[in-house]
């Protein structure tokens, strides 16, 4: 019995690569990038095996794969919806270089010199506003420290995804000093940590805090949705910080089992076509390559006043930015 | 007065009957055996008195109260079910203590009570012991010792000396006999044994198939 | 005359390797990985972590969840057992299995639509609910009753069960010389107390590793931590050192147990006179009936009604299924085959444990791949299986996922045919061996058909748990191959709600339709064997 049921198991696995196949782990959410790999698919005859993250992981699950799996890996190629991670992979060796000739028209400072990662279609982080709290919405993520904004604003527990990055920049930014003196004065002022980007629009959307951080995407669908909540980006004033605009990144792991689909992957993501679609979905993909007519309610970079931060600093921050956020907020 | 009457009772397991109609009286201090083959509802009537079962029709009363009103505890019933339903995890000794306790016996009485049951029944050595670790006889001496301990006025056996040897069961056999002239209990006793029975009981109603009937001991010459 | 020994020595050695392959080696790797990756050893990670003040935080927040979890699940669960008893004859059945399908919806699930439920009713203000996922003094109780309302069902089946071995016999007994309430505390719940209190021991070592909801309420507890550990900070070392407390707890709970309720269980043993449950009159018996509705309606109202609501339309539930045709095949084969490895691997560990008490005091140790948390388990298989050659039959199939669910449930197989075995009356074994029949088909010929109800039963929930799993197979499903829990965690960040919605409901129907498949397959069995009984 034993040997029927593991013989019905492998056999199920087995002889499934019949034709062309690339595997990409890819942390943008699911109803976005499926039908993007599903045109790549139609397109080139490749199978695309996708393997998604999942909520609770919120990127870094396929970060640990990865990690994991680095004896031998499964995956061609990694799709992140953020960039630090990816930057990452790169510090620890698991990514491979390759010179996509799309990623030609991407700007520089969304792309690695050493070709190891491209960004592409990015999201801001953004301020969310409840419309019926709120007259004159705050302009700047220094206004966390307002008291009048005591107990009414949300930040996503900047342990995972972007505000993780976010906050890693901001350490890359200030210095650490400044920088913990901010999360610290931010936790005096009882601003709420929530599970996650998705969870601060909720909870402001539903007027249980007047505004937080969240994402273009996540703050997007709210308008979407028609609830009573509008957002902006924040410290857009001449000396202000500007705005963390953080790429989705695409990149090839080393020893990719399949590296040319792995590379005719990367080209694919990176065309105009790809960001525009990106664009035009519910989470407002932003395009980072110039030429790339996005539809109008989408912001375009050139109006933006972006955070100047250099990714691998950024990447560099994460762990102590990490572990000082751990101690602080995890209590 | 009589202290039971079975008035008509009638009892079925699905479909097929097991009493049908039985009509008899047991007066205080009397002794009566129900004597039949397996199956012919000797535990179903001792059951019906005990009062943890309604009879589909007719009525069974203890001093004129319908078995089953009012509370089970309060009515001085002593019993020893056919597979002794003792509970696996009281100690010997607990068992006597518990059904003591429960009628609010004192400390001291409890205790000078319990050790003479222990010494009647032969279970001193084995006072710490949980039924697990009893044999089949030593079980059914401390079921008999528990029905006995709290000086019921109404003793109902189901098969009480299946398990015991000659010498014990004349020794449980005695304390009834006793108990009976000194303290005027009834008895109820279900056997297919008689020759166990002819001592303690007065009557004797012999049931087979739903019919019944009823005769005094004669006892064999 | 052939050597008897040899069979057996054979049998136990397939039992065993399979042991390792399934539990042992997973452990050994993950060790393996913490400690000595690199070539050299990494005890400072393990020494720094611990001694962080942090820890004991932790530690009562861990505790204070699993405690307060059991302790919740026993009077909810217990309740509804006692008060079940009470209800008309004919409602019993039907309202049993409503009060048990809570288990089958996954916590976080639960957690998510009860909490929107109560949101979009108004019965909880936005306020409110934001309170209790940000605030210390709210997240603690909000975990332990969302925990409780998804894990009493197990409380309240080994009630039953404690209830339908329970020989009316004893309770008449005790009736006839004490009042009702002496009867129950010196007599029934003596009786019933060590199958109650495994019941509680499960949902303690359940809720002990359980992540989703703690994480949800912002609850800081070890599966947190250890979460953080490895996806903040990839830090294996410093993740495995954390477990050790994990260890510590499950192996208090899992050694009382064994000490204390398992040999107590043999106090009720089949009987076949179950206590039907004393007449009360209407209104208590109307009382109880309406305690076990309210019950399932909280249980189970919002998150069912909040699915239903977003679902929307049968259209919608139609295009969800054949969305997700493929997932939901993989979930079944991979629960088929997990199911039926932990039952047969779980017999034939019993059956050799019942010997050996070395053998059994090894087969102890089941319970770590269970205590040591999904991720970390799936970290084990793959530094286990992920390398060239013939583990690629195992790494890129499906059978990853089955010995992922295999190792995280076996303890639970193990001790439900070991209490079985223990079980079995003696006699119709020794007249077997009286008439020379090899141990083997012993094991397999007589003791196998008479504990059959058992397994049916072991097989149905261990099935269960298969579907349900996500914490280890997240980490290790092979691309291609997704089971459905996975699916559905990962539309769940941005997924189209009424997706999603459909999904669980999906979920929930697969679940039901496993529960009641037991269900009947435990009574049929039952039936079948019941006069080997």
């Amino acid at each position: 019995m034993i040997a029927a049921a593991l013989m019905l198991a492998c056999l199920a696995g087995c002889g499934r690569e019949e034709k062309p196949v690339v595997v990409v782990y890819t942390a943008l959410d699911e109803m976005f990038s499926r039908p993007i790999l599903a045109r790549f698919e139609e397109q080139t005859g490749i199978e695309v095996q996708p393997v998604y993250d999942t909520e609770a992981s919120k990127t870094t699950g396929l970060v640990m794969r990865i990690i994991n799996e680095a004896g031998r890996p499964r995956a061609d190629v990694f799709w992140n919806n953020e960039i630090a991670q990816t930057i990452v992979l790169k510090q620890k060796g698991l990514l491979e270089p390759y010179a996509s000739p799309a990623a030609e028209a991407i700007p520089g400072p969304y792309k690695d010199p050493e070709h190891y990662w491209t960004g592409f279609a990015a999201r801001g982080r953004v301020i969310i506003y409840n419309t019926d709290l709120v007259d004159e919405p705050p302009a700047s993520i220094l206004d966390y420290l307002d008291p009048k904004w005591k107990g009414r604003a949300a930040i996503a527990k900047p342990l995972f995804g972007t505000t993780a990055t976010h906050a890693a920049a901001l350490f890359a930014l200030w210095g650490e000093d400044k920088a913990q003196t901010f999360f610290r004065d931010l936790l005096a002022n009882d601003v709420a940590v929530l599970a996650g980007n998705a969870t601060v629009r909720d909870m402001v959307a539903s007027g249980a805090y007047a505004w937080g951080l969240t994402d273009t995407d996540d703050a997007n669908g709210a308008v979407e949705d028609g609830l009573p909540a509008r957002w902006q980006f924040p410290d857009q004033e001449q000396d202000g910080l500007g705005t963390l605009v953080i790429p989705n990144t695409v990149a090839v792991v080393k020893h990719a089992p399949h590296p040319e689909a792995a590379r005719k992957l990367v080209d694919y993501l990176l065309e105009p076509d790809v960001e525009r679609a990106l664009a035009e979905m519910r989470g407002m993909q932003i395009p980072l390559n110039p030429a790339v007519d996005a539809p109008q309610n989408v912001p375009r970079m050139s109006e933006i006043r972006t955070m100047a931060v250099d990714f691998n600093v950024v990447a560099a921050q994460m762990e102590s930015a990490a572990a000082f956020i751990r101690r602080e907020f995890l209590k | 007065m009589p202290i039971i009457k079975f008035v008509n009772v009638t009892k079925a397991y699905r479909g097929t009957p097991v009493l049908n109609g039985i009509t008899a009286t047991l007066a205080p201090g009397e002794g009566l055996c129900l004597f039949g083959p397996v199956g012919a509802g000797k535990t179903t009537l001792l059951r019906l008195v005990a009062g943890l079962e309604l009879p589909d029709a007719g009525c069974v009363t203890v001093d004129d109260v319908p078995a089953t009103e009012g509370e089970l505890h309060t009515r001085g019933i002593g019993m020893v079910f056919q597979d002794f339903a003792l509970w696996p995890h009281m100690s010997v000794e607990k068992h006597l203590h518990f059904v003591l306790q429960a009628q609010e016996v004192s400390r001291e009485k409890r205790l000078e009570r319990v050790e003479q049951m222990l010494t009647l029944s032969g279970l001193a050595g084995k006072r710490r012991a949980r039924p697990a670790a009893l044999s089949g006889g030593q079980q059914q001496r401390l079921a008999l010792a528990r029905a006995l301990i709290v000086n019921p006025r109404l003793l109902l056996l189901d098969e009480p000396f299946a398990h015991l040897d000659r010498t014990t069961a004349q020794q449980f056999t005695e304390e009834i006999m006793r108990r009976r002239s000194a303290q005027h209990i009834s008895v109820i006793m279900a056997t297919h044994q008689r020759q166990e029975a002819w001592p303690i009981v007065d009557k004797i109603m012999y049931m087979n198939e739903g019919k019944y009937q009823v005769g005094a001991v004669q006892p064999l010459r | 005359m052939t050597d008897r020994r040899t069979p057996r020595r054979v049998f136990a050695g397939l039992t065993l390797a399979l042991f390792a392959a399934v539990c042992v080696a997973p452990l050994a790797a993950l060790a393996w990985r913490s400690l000595f990756e690199g070539g050299a050893w990494h005890l400072d990670a393990w020494r720094a972590v611990l001694a962080e003040p942090r820890q004991w935080t932790l530690l009562a927040n861990s505790l204070t969840v699993s405690l307060g979890t059991a302790a919740a699940s026993l009077l909810v669960g217990g309740g509804a057992a006692l008060s079940l008893q009470y209800c008309p004859r004919l409602l019993r059945a039907p309202l049993g299995l409503l009060l048990c399908v809570p288990l089958l919806i996954p916590p976080y699930i639960f957690a998510v639509a009860w909490l929107d439920a109560m949101m979009r009713t108004g019965l909880l203000t936005p306020q409110f609910v934001a309170e209790s996922v940000v605030s210390p003094s709210f997240g603690l109780p909000s975990v332990i009753l969302i925990s409780t309302l998804s894990y009493y069902p197990i409380v309240l089946i080994f009630t039953g069960v404690a209830l339908r071995r329970f020989d009316r016999r004893m309770l008449e007994s005790a009736r006839l010389i004490a009042d009702p309430l002496q009867t129950f505390f010196v007599v029934r719940f003596p009786l019933c107390a060590p199958w109650v209190f495994t019941g509680a021991g499960f949902v303690f070592l359940l809720t002990l590793t359980e992540y989703s909801v703690p994480a949800l309420f912002q609850v800081n507890v070890y599966p947190v931590e250890i979460f953080t550990e490895l996806s903040a900070f990839h830090e294996v070392g410093r993740a495995a050192a954390l477990v050790l407390p994990l260890l510590a707890a499950g192996g208090v709970v899992v050694w009382a147990w064994g000490r204390w309720a398992r040999p107590r269980q043999r106090w009720l043993s089949h009987s076949g006179r179950a206590v039907e449950g004393m007449p009360l009159g209407w209104k208590r018996t109307s009382l109880a009936t309406a305690g076990c509705l309210g019950l399932a309606g909280l249980a189970l109202g919002a998150p069912l009604t909040l699915l239903a609501v977003r679902t929307g339309t049968l259209a919608q539930l139609e295009a969800a299924w054949s969305d997700a045709r493929q997932e939901i095949l993989t979930s079944l084969l991979l629960s088929v085959c997990a199911a039926t490895l932990l039952t047969a691997l779980g017999f034939a560990m019993a059956w050799l444990a019942r010997d050996s008490a070395r053998t059994a005091r090894l087969f102890h140790w089941s319970v770590v791949p269970f205590l040591i948390t999904g991720p970390l388990l799936g970290t084990g298989l793959i530094t286990l299986w992920n390398h060239p050659g013939p583990a690629l039959y195992v790494f890129e199939t499906i059978l990853v996922l089955v010995l992922a669910c295999a190792a995280k449930y076996l303890y639970f197989a193990y001790q439900g045919e070991r209490v079985a075995l223990q079980e079995l009356h003696p006699r119709p074994l020794e007249a077997a061996q009286v008439y020379d029949i090899g141990w083997i088909r012993r094991g397999l010929r007589v003791a196998a058909p008479m504990t059959a109800p058992v397994r049916a039963a072991i097989w149905g929930f261990a099935f269960i748990l298969s579907l349900r799993e996500l914490e280890a197979t997240a980490m290790l499903a092979p691309p291609g191959i997704t089971p459905l829990s996975i699916r559905i965690h990962s539309l769940m960040h941005y997924g189209p709600g009424a997706a999603v919605a459909s999904l669980c409901l999906l979920m929930t129907g697969l679940l039901l339709a496993a529960g009641c498949g037991t269900a009947v397959l435990y009574f049929t069995c039952r039936r079948v064997f019941h006069a080997y009984h």
